[in-house]
């Protein structure tokens, strides 16, 4: 006989199996019948089956499974597992040595007397381990949490009465221990009696009863090894999953959240099953030798000729099902566990088992896909109080001034006067010796380079802000004047595409000055970060890099190869519409309502999300469909659609999560279109959580011009009363995310992201971002 | 007081040595390093929640010891498992990944070599050539056949010296002790769990350690022992620790084989002399000899 084969008591496929399985269904079920109805816990129902018909350490790996369902869906319950486990044992080893599947065979008063005392044992038993199980984890937990062990009405009753008994040197971990006791106890009264009569109900108990009974009561505590090692894995599972999934636990009355599993008490108290398994190892004195491990064999095939005696003997099913499992049967193909459909005893927990499966597998899928949202939703949170912390601190401060704020605090220069060179408007900035270590460490990435002390330029362009020629050549002669070594300069065109001005800065930074461009975004992140946390650092960052970056590519670029365009065009996104787009959940829906080339459709696909282009123009649709083509195969789906958005219905096309429309709202004939087109989409995005993200400009200029199309002519109050009429305050929240912000852009070579109407547009740009509430 | 739970501590793992030599006796030495490490993680894993984060080039490191001194255990338990093998004589090969700590500290971590250690390491290489020399040999080729265990010891003793050093430089690179010998042992149990795959032993490796039992109970020694040595260590210098560890655990193989033999004689003086080869006095004197060289020689290392 090979060694292997008799380490087993049970077979894994037809006994264990569907036995545990059923029994971490009956746990997970009890516990979320328990928390919609309140009471006990009944969370060990499964616990007790199991360690009743299969032994401990089966019913503590059916505990620390249960532990993880469980512990995925109640913040605090992980490190109770523990309690779970502890019952298990204790009713396994209860059961082992007494035989209890074996004593519930019969039903005549002897043994219905008996099985009653044995119940009220198991509760006892059960409710004192379990008690002080939980009593000990809130021993350990409980100091750390900064929770008092007399919380709540029940305790404060249990520590009056106990110190009307004892007098006022009652310990307060005494009612702690008493309530715990008084809760398993309650508890059990429901668990044990449930597990005892699905153990008679179900004729399980007598198959494996009555296999056992040729085994000494020694014997049965020292056999199946293999559950040990199952045991041991399933637990390291539960650790594991335990520190992946909630590290941190805050318990209702405690005043801090703590990482519990680094507690060095609850380590040690981690190990005690450990502890106790590795000597019930020793326990085990099977030998391939051993006349034991051969009867364990015999047991176990005998059990499988009483279920299938019970099979052929059972009248409770229709005859056309046991003639087909006849059939099958007799295929001659070893389908033994399919056998144990058969009969009822076996058929529950198999069905049960079965169910486990797939609700447990969707619970877990359904939590981790809730815990991904619920993540998602956080970063755009994050990203809202930013924006909006951002805008205000722009909003209330001109631009220089608050550049000189952020660099005065992270350069720590004393605040310069503010200079004026046409229209470049700047303060100069002496970064002193003792801070160039902190320079070259932020901007330089702590790269050896030989940074002397240096002047910086910090400023702005003046309105429109965007970069042109003679802003560079007034830079570079201030540049040549001062010797400064840096330039930070706000603008709306932090990526320069002119291959003259690109020339430009590279000449300035081949003679060793840097040129930083900062969009309002930077402005507004770095703005945001040093109010909230004093630290600038990433947002400083991160225009460097984008200006090297700019820099260090070949002039081919300009040209937009082929190939590049996609990603080209996503580069072009609305920065603070890219950063609610990269933090929604992938596969989300994008509508981008007047795609134009698809800039936002681009970066929405790049980023996972399903994405509705719709645009007006057909030229337009047919280049942004070629360009699709070259979009990589993990990109999102894209659709594009030639219309007004207006006419895109949701009977049709359903919601959106996120419904885009910039530079769009402008075209809007009169106030009622304009109402009716904000309606509709409010509309579009009329699903809880959804986001709108509109782009309007005011005030535009064509080759400084004022538009001759039509278009409607409202002023930003105007607009946004129009939209707080549109976007009720009870069901939207709306953020104003950028501006608003003067710009000019040129388009002498071509349109970039859209086709334009002219060579230069001017405008008043400002950005809003409305969520749904409900 | 501490130190002197540094007695347990290396009794114990003398004790799980012995009991491994005599578990390891007829089994697969794969199978045997593959249930090795896999019960070591399970018995680590309560401390996942003590363990801090590595970096990236720290993980790889860490990968790549884990991996080493996961596969160097099957030359020592095929080792183990040559029929009639004494500890005594193996241990100091093994205590030989002191010298070659000295090697590794000096010409990968920069640390510096002084007199002592020099002549701790000579003496260390000296015990353990004399030790060798307990065969009678004819030639430098039946020399080498006759000590091929020990050769496959020093593999073994090349995988301690890499821990050791390993653990010096996350010390070094501030990390803490349990971090690293939490991820040491989920890196050597990947690695076993790899290599048990490629081989084919995961479903039958189980079947193929001689005595389950002995087998857990050997690595429950080493792994209580390896708490102790924790405990120990985070309230004594290792610069005291070392010394005394390492002073008595080649004494404690000598005296223990030696009892074990006596008590055999004693309790079965026919049965023993046909199954144990005579032990000549002049074999005694050497094993004498070279354990107490390399005691020496490990006291002077550890004094540095």
């Amino acid at each position: 006989m090979r060694r292997s084969q008799v380490i087993h008591e049970f077979d894994f496929l037809a006994e264990i199996l569907p036995i545990a399985l059923a029994g971490i269904l009956m746990n997970v079920v009890g516990r979320q019948i328990a928390q919609f109805y309140g009471g006990p816990f009944v969370d060990m129902t499964g616990t007790a089956f199991t360690a009743f018909l299969l032994g401990p350490w089966w019913a503590a790996a059916v505990a620390a499974a249960t532990t993880i369902v469980n512990g995925s869906f109640f913040e605090n319950y992980f490190p109770f597992g523990i309690v779970n486990i502890a019952g298990g044992l204790v009713w396994g080893y209860i059961a082992r040595a007494a035989d209890l599947p074996g004593r519930v065979s019969g039903w005549n008063v002897r043994s219905i007397v008996r099985l009653a005392a044995w119940t009220v044992i198991l509760i006892v038993a059960g409710a004192v381990t379990c008690g002080l199980a939980s009593t000990w984890v809130k021993i350990i937990l409980y100091p750390e949490l900064g929770r008092p062990f007399i919380y709540g009405a029940l305790y404060v009753r249990a520590h009056t009465a106990l110190q009307g008994i004892l007098g006022a040197a009652a310990p307060p971990v005494l009612p702690l221990a008493v309530v715990d006791l008084y809760r398993d106890l309650i508890d059990k009264l429901i668990v044990v009696p449930i597990a005892v009569l699905l153990v008679a109900l179900t004729r399980i108990g007598p198959t494996f009863g009555r296999s056992s009974m040729t085994m000494t009561p020694a014997e049965r505590l020292q056999t199946d090894v293999s559950s040990i090692l199952v045991f041991g894995l399933t637990y390291s599972a539960f650790i594991f999953l335990a520190q992946m999934t909630r590290p941190i636990i805050s318990i209702p009355g405690a005043k801090r959240d703590i990482a519990w599993l680094g507690n060095p008490m609850m380590v040690v108290l981690l190990y005690a099953p450990l502890v106790i398994a590795l000597l019930a190892f020793g326990f085990m004195t099977l030998r391939a030798s051993d006349p034991m491990a051969r009867r364990l064999h015999v047991l176990c095939r005998q059990r499988r000729e009483v279920a299938r005696q019970l099979f052929e003997a059972g009248g409770r099913w229709p005859s056309f099902a046991r003639s087909t499992a006849t059939q099958a049967l007799g295929t001659g193909v070893s389908i033994w566990p399919l056998r144990n459909f058969i009969d009822v005893a076996f058929g529950l927990p198999i069905a049960l088992g079965v169910i486990t499966v797939v609700l447990a597998g969707y619970l877990v899928l359904a939590r981790v896909f809730y815990s991904m949202l619920q993540r998602a939703m956080e970063n755009i949170k994050a990203v809202h109080r930013w924006l909006e912390v951002g805008s205000e601190l722009t909003a209330s401060a001109d631009l220089v001034r608050l550049m000189q704020r952020l660099f005065a605090a992270y350069f720590h220069v004393p605040e310069p006067e503010v200079a004026r060179r046409n229209a470049l408007v700047y303060a100069l900035a002496f970064v002193s010796r003792p801070h160039r270590g902190r320079l070259e460490e932020v901007l330089f990435g702590g790269r050896d380079d030989q940074v002397s002390e240096r002047i910086a330029i910090l400023g702005t362009i003046e309105e429109p802000r965007a970069l042109s020629m003679p802003v560079l050549q007034d830079l570079a002669s201030l540049v040549q004047d001062t010797g400064a070594g840096l330039v930070a300069l706000t603008c709306s065109t932090p990526l320069v595409a002119d291959h003259d001005m690109l020339e430009g800065m590279r000449f300035l930074r081949k003679g060793g000055t840097e040129v930083l461009l900062l969009d309002w975004l930077d402005l507004s992140r770095a703005a945001a970060a040093t109010a909230l946390a004093d630290n600038p650092h990433t947002s400083i960052r991160h225009a460097r890099a984008r200006a090297l970056r700019n820099l260090n590519t070949d002039d081919e670029r300009l040209g937009v190869p082929a190939l590049d365009r996609p990603k080209w065009l996503a580069r072009r996104a609305l920065p603070s519409l890219k950063a609610v787009i990269e933090r929604l959940p992938k596969q989300s829906i994008v509508f981008d309502l007047g795609s134009g080339c698809g800039r936002h459709t681009m970066a929405s696909s790049t980023a996972g999300h399903e994405v509705l282009a719709v645009d007006w123009k057909a030229p337009v649709c047919e280049r942004l469909r070629q360009d699709l083509a070259m979009l990589s195969p993990k990109s999102g789906e894209v659709s594009v659609i030639h219309g007004d958005f207006i006419d895109l219905k949701p009977e049709s096309y359903g919601l959106a999560d996120l419904v885009i429309c910039t530079g769009v709202l402008q075209h809007a004939r009169n106030g009622k279109d304009l109402a009716d087109r904000l309606a509709h989409l409010a509309s579009l995005g009329s699903q809880p959580a959804a986001i709108i993200y509109i782009e309007m400009l005011f005030d535009m200029r064509f080759d400084g011009e004022l538009p001759s199309d039509g278009r409607i002519q409202i002023s930003l109050a105007g607009f946004e009363a129009l939209l707080r009429e549109t976007f009720a305050q009870d069901s939207w929240a709306l953020w104003r995310t950028h501006g608003p912000m003067r710009q000019l852009q040129n388009f002498d070579q071509g349109g970039r992201s859209f086709e334009p109407p002219s060579k230069t547009i001017e405008s008043t740009a400002v950005e809003y971002l409305i969520r749904r509430l409900d | 007081m501490l130190e002197f739970l540094l007695v347990p501590v290396v009794g114990l793992n003398v004790w799980a040595d012995f009991i491994d030599r005599r578990a390891a006796f007829q089994s697969d030495a794969a199978a045997f390093s593959l249930w090795t490490t896999i019960i070591q993680f399970l018995l680590v894993m309560p401390l996942l929640g003590m363990a801090g984060r590595l970096t990236p080039a720290q993980i790889g490191l860490c990968a790549l010891v884990g991996a080493f001194t996961a596969l160097a255990r099957i030359p020592w338990y095929r080792a183990l498992s040559i029929p009639g093998q004494k500890l005594s004589r193996l241990a100091p090969f093994t205590r030989l990944s002191s010298v070659l700590v000295i090697v590794l500290a000096f010409t990968l971590l920069g640390e510096a070599f002084s007199l002592n250690k020099f002549l701790g390491a000579l003496l260390m290489v000296a015990g353990a050539l004399v030790i060798s020399l307990d065969k009678s040999f004819t030639g430098l080729r039946d020399y080498l056949v006759g000590n091929k265990e020990l050769l496959l010891v020093l593999i073994f003793a090349g995988s301690l010296a890499v821990i050791s050093v390993f653990y010096k430089y996350m010390m070094n690179a501030g990390v803490s002790i349990i971090t690293t010998y939490f991820f040491l042992k989920l890196f050597q149990c990947a690695a076993s769990v790899a290599h048990g795959f490629h081989k084919g032993i995961l479903r039958r490796g189980f079947a193929a350690i001689r005595d389950l039992q002995l087998f857990v109970q050997a690595r429950t020694l080493q792994t209580l022992a390896a708490f102790l040595y924790l405990f120990v260590l985070r309230h004594v210098d290792l610069s005291t620790v070392e010394p005394i560890a390492a002073a008595i655990g080649p004494l404690l193989y000598l005296s223990i084989d030696k009892i074990s033999e006596w008590r055999v004689q004693t309790s079965s003086p026919h049965a023993a002399q046909a199954a144990l080869p005579a032990t000549s006095s002049r074999r005694a004197y050497i094993a004498l000899l070279g354990s107490a060289t390399s005691a020496l020689g490990l006291y002077f290392v550890a004094r540095g």
